[in-house]
């Protein structure tokens, strides 16, 4: 029992990363833009499955990450650039936009159910050799996994804090409006925000792929819940809180799977989503007082 | 093909309750349901728990709950009951005050746990597999029938419940209830302060609305003998959504006309299509569609097919004109009966001399006592304990309704003396502090309105209305009013100025209740109202406006009125089924005599969203002004309003302060302030800097400080 638990803690910071790496493009997007963007899973789903084209075409590794990568970039910014920003110009709220995305989601995700034959696929991806440490077991590949995570959050807080186009970026999410008449290239802005969000979900749809090894057209959309509850827990816009958020949720989830049967572990890791809106509603409270723009 | 055909008319009516569920909720109650299928779901495995007989054990092919084999009706009533029970518990942490994208965000997750947990916990209703043999209702009766006959007896028995589900429905959607909920939808905070208690209201659409959907999936399993997840994925949900918006979101015969297009054709007709490609294809794609299909809807036609119909009061009251009298036509408006003390409201705000009989024998009374008549008749409650309740102290408005009874002698004084008094009474939650004052003003005043001679105004009744004591509020770690001591009594008008961020739309919140008060008192009449929600409040009598705009956008001007002065008692759900017509009336002539005041009569049937800035600004200020306050808090009042209806505005303040009203303003056009207030107070970074008369107070400097500081 003991051991399991144990063992769990190191799953459960696996998981935190895949979840952490979602919710932070996530998170950064919505804390921006406003748009509540449900069609994320659909893009996560995308990056896998170009992850999957490469590698039917013996393709190295690397490049079969970078096509995952490139594919949700592109897929994410065309969407926020044209789809959105459309419905977003004739004037739709904040619950339409999400109207919109789920739409988008529904598109991305029996789009690619039809053109992958409704298949389950094996994704193979080098997972390296089994590390022991005590009771903790993983493998090379998921140490990698949470490297990337340790790395996306270090690289975000870097771009927020340190540079320029991060400060820029966190006026923009505060005063849209002031923004753009204080000069700042808000179109610019947008454009690298859509850009990274889209990176990080076609990376999350790959490293989710590379720890189940099977891939289909759903892959996304379940797990966009986790990211989803990942990202509301810490706050909209807050990569910090995004992270903190995946690590309670990871943990949470693979204990629960390690003690009480996997069959419960998302369930626990929502029943906590459920207890922070039971208890603390102020902490979403807040945002309902002020009048968010949607600037895409 | 009957078979076909009757399947597919089961599948329909079916499916229209679904849409009239969603509508309820989503339409009127603006509550995004992604769970939808969820509440269908629970009626279905309800109705089929109960009718499936006992679970057998060990040897049983499924394990459920409970099991029991109860006859008919009873398994319908048990899904309506369970969808019910299911928005409880869901609404009970889903309708909070949060943003609608995270309301909708939560829902969808909780709709794909709960899928996860009936999955996974297969002793509930047996997991994934679900429950299969469920009999189909009365069989044994209409055992003569064919199989065929029977799925269109079926279909006519849906079609039945499905006409009385619109009958109610309906109903509901028309009534002062759906009304108010439409309210709460546009604007929570500014239904708060016309006394409908959003949370309330919204639960209840929701859970009528799950009542709705449980039972459509009561009738649905007791069709399809079966049910299991796979019938109910997340993605149902969307089906219904398409439906509604397709058709109109808040019209019930558009959601209808949607189904019809979405559920039955769109889905359906590709089940005649040839095979193409693999097997799946078709239904990959018809998903990809309905997501095509629903952004067109969102870029085309975002209100639907056939829109939410939009309310035609000036038709209305040409036709109701001559049956009964009450509603608007000027000339009419002097015979009218009961509601005559209203309508000379329109006489009565203008100066000039009455230009209808029935004016001169209610004498000109300032407009406030007419408008509060009509808004607490309108509360239909009222009607038992007239006594009961001290006299209350918006007794400075039933002194008038004296006036109006040599008109009601045709009902007869004592009917009329009831309505005033009794509906206030019980308005009154709380017991009022000081019955005997009030009661004693009320004796003095009504001796003095003589019918005869025209009412002065009644005297300025002295006492604070409103007390603040010492009232800190704070965001995080931002004091934004710091030690706040501010006493207003009735018939006074005090104007609140300062620079931008000193605090004072802070404070009007604290004393509206919007915003949490840290620390101190807020005192309405001696009754502490520091802790009771906008709402009670705003039944208590102190009603605000909001600086940024709070126009119902879904409601016509006209609604807009109405919804105000009908109120919280008359929005009750129990009088929305039944009667409410005369209150209706009622208030319907003092909303004209309003709009009439202002100038809007010709756009009474413009939704507020197509109205201008200062149209909107009008319509917040007459939607007070409809519910007779005691403490009335204006928040900057005049920004974006022509001058000339500055002026008016001004002199209705006026007015109503001399009727005992207790108003606060926060304004920056000091003009305003100097003709208006009998006193100002000025604010500088949360604390009151100074307190004195206009003149007074810009002498001395205090005021150059604040804004310079």
């Amino acid at each position: 029992m003991g051991e399991l638990a144990v063992q769990a803690i190191g799953f459960g910071i696996v998981t935190a990363a895949l979840i952490a790496i979602g919710a932070m493009g996530f998170t950064l997007q919505f804390g921006l833009t406003n748009v509540l963007n449900i069609s994320y899973g659909g893009v996560m789903t995308a990056g896998a499955f170009a992850a999957l084209i490469a590698e039917e075409w013996h393709l190295p590794v690397a490049i079969a990450v970078v096509f995952a990568i490139a594919t949700g970039a592109l897929l994410t910014w065309l969407l926020g650039r044209t789809l959105f920003a459309f419905y977003a110009r004739r004037g739709a709220g904040l619950f339409e936009m999400v109207m919109v995305t789920l739409a988008v989601s529904l598109i991305l995700q029996y789009g690619i159910d039809a053109a992958a034959r409704e298949q389950i696929y094996r994704f193979s991806f080098p997972q390296g050799t089994s590390l022991h440490w005590g009771w903790f077991t993983v493998t090379v590949t998921q140490l990698a996994l949470v490297a990337v995570a340790a790395a996306v959050f270090a690289g975000i807080e870097m771009l927020l804090r340190r540079t320029r186009l991060g400060k820029a970026l966190r006026a923009m999410a505060d005063q849209p409006r002031l923004a753009r008449t204080c000069g700042i290239p808000t179109g610019k802005i947008v454009n690298v925000v859509w850009l990274i969000s889209g990176a990080l979900a076609g990376l999350t749809g790959l490293a989710y792929v590379i720890n189940s090894l099977t891939i289909d057209a759903s892959v996304g959309t379940e797990f966009l819940p986790l990211v989803l509850a990942a990202a509301i827990l810490g706050r909209a816009g807050s990569t910090r809180g995004a992270v903190l958020a995946a690590l309670l949720l990871g943990l949470v989830t693979e204990e629960v799977s390690a003690l009480g049967g996997a069959a419960y572990a998302t369930v626990a890791g929502f029943g906590i989503l459920a207890i922070v809106l039971a208890t603390r509603p102020a902490a979403l409270a807040g945002q309902a007082a002020a009048k968010p723009e949607i600037t895409v | 093909m009957s078979f076909y055909l009757s399947t597919l008319a089961v599948y329909f009516f079916i499916d229209v309750l679904l849409a009239y569920a969603l509508n309820m909720q989503f339409g009127w109650g603006g509550v995004p349901n992604f769970a939808l299928i969820m509440f269908q779901a629970a009626g279905a495995y309800a109705a089929a728990v109960v009718s499936l007989g006992p679970d057998t054990g060990i040897n049983s092919f499924q394990s459920y709950v409970f099991g029991a084999s109860w006859p008919f009706p009873l398994p319908l009533l048990v899904a309506v009951a369970a969808g019910g029970v299911l928005a409880v518990v869901v609404g009970a942490f889903s309708l909070r005050r949060i943003r609608r994208d995270y309301q909708a965000a939560i829902l969808l997750i909780v709709s794909l746990v709960v899928t996860g947990l009936v999955v996974n916990m297969v002793g509930l209703v047996n997991g994934s597999n679900g429950l299969t043999g469920v009999p189909r209702p009365l069989s044994g009766v209409l055992s003569g029938l064919t199989y065929d006959g029977y799925q269109w007896v079926y279909a006519a028995w849906c079609a039945v419940v499905a006409a009385g589900v619109y009958l109610v429905v309906a109903r509901l959607g028309r009534s002062a209830w759906g009304r108010a909920l439409r309210a709460v939808r546009d604007h929570e905070d500014a239904a708060a302060t016309i006394g409908l208690n959003p949370a309330g209201l919204r639960m209840q659409a929701f859970v009528l609305g799950g009542m709705i959907a449980g039972l459509s999936g009561g009738l649905l399993v007791e069709f399809l003998a079966a049910w299991s997840p796979a019938a109910w994925g997340y993605a149902e949900t969307f089906a219904v959504f398409t439906a509604v918006i397709l058709g109109g979101v808040g019209n019930n015969w558009g959601v209808a006309l949607g189904t019809l297009l979405v559920q039955v054709i769109f889905l359906q007709v590709p089940t005649f299509l040839p095979q193409v490609g693999y097997t799946g294809l078709i239904d990959a794609l018809q998903w990809v569609l309905i997501g095509v299909l629903w952004l067109a809807c969102l870029a085309i036609r975002p209100r639907g097919l056939i829109p939410e119909r939009r309310y035609r009061a000036a038709t209305a009251a040409a036709r109701a004109a001559p049956a009964t009298t009450p509603t608007p036509p000027r000339t009419q408006s002097a015979t009218a009966s009961t509601p005559s003390a209203p309508t000379t409201a329109a006489t009565a705000t203008t100066p000039t001399p009455p230009r209808t009989q029935s004016a001169s024998a209610a004498p000109a009374a300032p407009a406030t006592a007419p408008t509060s008549q009509a808004a607490s008749n309108a509360t239909p409650a009222a009607p038992a304990a007239p006594t009961a309740a001290p006299a209350p102290p918006a007794a400075p408005a039933a002194p008038h309704a004296h006036p109006a009874s040599p008109d009601d002698e045709v009902k007869g004084p004592q009917a009329s003396q009831d309505e005033v008094k009794g509906p206030q009474a019980s308005h009154d939650e709380v017991r009022w502090p000081q019955p005997s004052t009030a009661r004693r003003f009320g004796a003095v005043s009504s001796d003095r309105a003589n019918p005869r001679t025209p009412a002065a105004p009644p005297d300025t009744p002295h006492g604070v209305v409103l007390d603040v004591r010492r009232v800190c509020v704070r965001f995080g770690g931002v004091e934004a009013v710091r030690d706040v001591s501010l006493q207003v009594s009735a018939g006074e008008v005090v104007g609140l100025i300062g620079p931008n961020g000193a605090g004072k739309s802070s404070l009007l919140g604290a004393l509206g209740g919007q915003s949490a008060v840290a620390a101190g008192r807020v005192l309405l009449a001696g009754h502490d109202v520091t802790a009771l929600p906008p709402h009670r409040r705003a039944r208590l009598g102190l009603v605000r406006t909001f600086q940024h705009t709070s126009t119902f956008d879904g409601l016509t001007v006209f609604e807009n009125l109405l919804v105000a002065g009908l109120s919280a008692r008359g929005a009750r759900l129990r009088d929305s089924l039944a009667g409410g017509q005369r209150q209706r009336a009622e208030a319907a002539a003092a909303v004209w005599d309003h709009l009439r005041e202002f100038d809007m009569v010709p756009v009474a049937d413009s939704y507020g969203a197509e109205l201008s800035g200062g149209q909107r600004r009008l319509v917040e200020i007459m939607r007070c002004l409809m519910q007779s306050p005691r403490v009335l808090l204006l928040d900057e009042p005049m920004v974006g309003v022509a001058p000339h209806l500055v002026r008016r505005i001004s002199e209705d303040c006026a007015r109503i302060s001399a009727s005992g009203v207790a108003i606060v303003i926060v304004e920056h056009a000091l003009e305003v302030v100097e003709a208006v207030c009998d006193r100002v107070v000025v604010m500088a970074s949360g604390g009151v800097v100074t307190e004195a008369g206009y003149a007074e107070a810009m002498s001395s400097g205090a005021v150059r400080e604040a804004y310079l500081a």
